[in-house]
């Protein structure tokens, strides 16, 4: 063997702009998931030996040898890559760090490469770039009909590719949206991009950790809502069905829909940074450079590997892609001026300052012991320490002296259980025996469990503490304060969105109350 | 640095301080008076000499041991409440070394009738006994459990039972995986002791730091401490030019 080094990378030839998957109404009239639709078929096509294959591509995100058995992408008869080659590119994905986004980001590229190689090869156009899946967006928020299995115009041969079977169950052609009941953009208004797994919100692009880790816990602002709720949604199933491709880290590439899902979340990330001159990517070293003990590697058109770092992945305009689109479907709900304003500040704050990002976080309080979930949902009381809660509420008063509020979140603690596919909401002060349907304003948010199943694995790699989710409550904390004082507790109410299946064990450690401010 | 960086590293500094200064303490023992700590004879003693022993394995645990908390000790600083955990933190440690010395003195017996009753084969008897049990699926599978970091109740004597509770139960699943290498600094004489509990502490903290992998047979070598110093910092820029082909 002769190894031979060469400067290549996943960087186009042109710049590329990705479009909107919805143009001519998302189906195959659009050019875009035309070409798309071919060079999947013919990385289907290829075999799993073959790194730059649909099955290989998708297994650099995740891959558990017994789950891709029992849905039939895995045969051990085949011929698989060789053990270097699957150490070195299977099982990458970066989640529940601040290398969430980087990562993906090189993945994306990488994968667009090879699509692209696949496009050119079919006789497309040389600057086809990825569409994005903006959901957000009035009338776009189910998946694009090209990707379902009532498409029409998909030329062939064969079945349509961006169509799979193990999307939303056992009923692929219901309805396909992602609600918006569930999803939001509160993440955009985070003004760090860095934080900690102490209870707060860890940042807008997750928390700081130094190593290659596939998988932890509490992800990123961004990370949690909307890509995990996006990725549950999708793949979430019946009560017969299987969960759908896209609701674990260990199948959702295999899902065509994942690379629009994810490009979306890459131009989030790109409109987060243009639309506050604080809004910047971290500078230390230890984020530039990428985990300490393992790169980020790539296959890409030719047998070339690439590798690459957070560094590599910080300006656009290095990499020659741009955005149709930067603004639709960006901005988030509400601003912190307008909080300040409700709370009766004397000037309204010009710019989006929140609590600093060197800020104490402690424990308000807590419920006192675990919950086991059924479909009908359970309810907890979070009990608050007085001391602490009073602590809240001086800052909230000292509002209207100049001073910074808290922020608040509610965390569900060391979720466990089978449940991939399964989205949780969370209600705080729900009338008792009312139906939660009837109170949307009392919904504090909603967790989608991604990658909950392999989490809860006592000898998985996150030592089966399971999934752990942070919501932002300081809305309804506020609105306690302004009608008349925090009470001692918070009653808790959690439905899952759909029934359980039956038999399915799911259970929540605590329920937990954090306070970051001064 | 924001603030629960801040935290964490104030929790491994101070472990990692405590951790320092008993291995000072082991080493001034053992330059003065030949070595003590851990490897009293239990089969002997009166009082002053059972005290002795605990004193010495307590001085050999904070050395090797205080280390490895850093994770479960933060985890216990940032979800418990700010006035409780000073409270919280020591009843995790109290249950934890409380596991270790009784485990300590029970091994420390074993050590003792080992060298007394296979005096030259008993190191030869410990290192093939610690190599079988590496290799075995059971101590992966315990190892994967001191990964784990359960929630605590919050407030009163449920929570001080429950932490108290943790602590011992990561002190026994502590002690399932590394109750060989134990023995092995036990075993070892008042002369290699140091040196052996150095190197086992090394290897404890490079085992540490690897994530809970599948439990199957075979030796598992920590990789991420050499994969980290091998690698040390990445090269400047994929884009200019960090590609590799192989070609035959």
């Amino acid at each position: 063997m002769l190894e031979v080094h060469i400067v290549i990378s996943p960087v186009p030839a042109q710049a590329v702009v990705r479009p909107n998957a919805y143009a001519k109404g998302g189906s195959f009239n659009n050019p875009d998931l035309l070409w798309y639709a071919r060079a999947v078929a013919a990385m289907q096509r290829r075999p799993l030996a073959d790194p730059t294959s649909w099955r290989s591509y998708a297994a650099i995100h995740g891959f558990d040898q017994q789950t891709w058995a029992g849905i039939g992408f895995w045969d051990a008869n085949e011929p698989q890559p060789a053990p270097a080659v699957q150490t070195k590119l299977w099982a990458q994905c970066q989640h529940g760090s601040w290398y969430f986004l980087p990562w993906h980001r090189g993945y994306l590229l990488a994968f667009e490469a090879v699509v692209r190689d696949a496009v050119v090869a079919a006789g497309g156009p040389a600057d086809w770039a990825l569409p994005y899946w903006d959901y957000f967006e009035n009338g776009q928020d189910a998946i694009p009909p090209a990707f379902t299995k009532d498409a029409q115009g998909w030329p062939g041969p064969g079945p349509n590719p961006l169509f799979v079977d193990l999307r939303f169950g056992s009923d692929p052609v219901s309805d396909g949206s992602v609600s918006g009941t569930d999803i939001n953009l509160s993440a955009m208004a985070e003004n760090h991009f860095v934080g900690n797994a102490n209870g707060a919100i860890p940042g807008f692009g997750g928390p700081r950790l130094n190593r290659f880790d596939h998988g932890t816990f509490p992800h990123g602002g961004l990370e949690q809502n909307p890509h995990d709720l996006v990725h549950v949604l999708v793949g979430e199933p019946d009560q017969q069905g299987p969960p759908g491709l896209m609701s674990s880290p260990d199948t959702a590439a295999l899902d065509p829909i994942f690379w629009l899902h994810h490009a979306n979340i890459d131009r989030l990330w790109e409109a987060w940074r243009r639309t506050d001159p604080a809004h910047t990517d971290p500078t230390v070293q230890r984020w530039l450079q990428g985990p300490t003990d393992r790169g980020f590697a790539m296959p890409l058109p030719g047998g070339t590997t690439w590798t690459y770092a957070p560094a590599d992945m910080d300006a656009l305009t290095a990499l020659k892609y741009s955005y149709e689109d930067l603004t639709s479907g960006t901005a988030p709900p509400a601003t912190f001026a307008a909080r300040l304003e409700r709370l009766g500040a004397p000037e309204p704050a010009a710019g989006g300052t929140t609590v600093p990002e060197d800020s104490n976080v402690e424990l308000v309080g807590a419920n006192d012991q675990a919950l086991a979930m059924v479909s009908a949902g359970v309810r907890t009381t979070v009990r608050l320490d007085a001391a602490v809660r009073d602590k809240v509420t001086a800052s909230l008063t000292d509002v209207a002296g100049g001073g910074t509020p808290d922020r608040v979140y509610l965390d569900l603690e060391n979720i466990r259980g089978p449940a991939d596919g399964v989205t949780l909401r969370v209600y705080i002060d729900l009338p008792e025996g009312a139906d939660p349907a009837d109170h949307p304003e009392r919904l504090a948010g909603s967790v989608g469990l991604f990658g909950v199943t392999a989490a809860s694995r006592r000898d998985g790699r996150h030592g089966g503490d399971g999934y752990t989710a942070v919501l932002e409550i300081t809305r309804t904390v506020d609105d306690l304060h302004l009608a008349g004082g925090l009470p001692d507790g918070l009653d808790v109410t959690i439905v899952p969105r759909r029934p359980l299946p039956p038999g399915m064990e799911l259970s929540v450690g605590r329920v937990s109350v954090y306070r970051q401010g001064r | 640095m924001a603030a629960g960086s801040q935290d964490l590293a104030q929790v491994r500094g101070t472990l990692v301080t405590i951790a320092a200064a008993a291995w000072l303490l082991i080493g001034v023992d053992t330059v003065s008076m030949g070595g003590s700590a851990g490897h009293g004879d239990a089969a002997a003693g009166g009082p002053l000499e059972l005290v002795s022993l605990a004193a010495g394995l307590l001085l050999m645990l904070a050395a090797m041991m205080l280390p490895l908390l850093a994770a479960p000790v933060y985890h216990l600083w940032s979800r418990s409440l700010a006035r409780r955990r000073g409270r919280v933190i020591t009843l995790f440690v109290v249950g934890y070394f409380a596991g270790w010395l009784a485990a300590g003195g029970l091994l420390t017996a074993v050590a003792g009738t080992l060298r007394h009753a296979v005096p030259g084969p008993a190191l030869a008897v410990v290192v093939a006994s610690m190599l079988v049990w590496h290799t075995t699926p059971a101590r992966t599978r315990c190892l994967n459990r001191t990964h784990s970091h359960p929630a605590q109740p919050a407030f009163g004597l449920a929570g001080d039972v429950a932490v108290l509770r943790f602590g011992l139960t990561h002190a026994l699943w502590c002690i399932a995986t590394c109750w060989a290498l134990m023995l092995l600094t036990l075993v070892a004489g008042p002369r290699a002791e140091p040196v052996v509990m150095a190197a086992v502490a090394f290897w404890l903290v490079a085992e540490r730091l690897e994530r809970p992998a599948p439990p199957r047979w075979g030796l598992q070598i920590p990789t991420t401490v050499a994969r980290q110093v091998l690698r040390g910092r990445p090269p400047a820029s994929a884009l200019r030019g960090r590609t590799r082909r192989t070609a035959s």
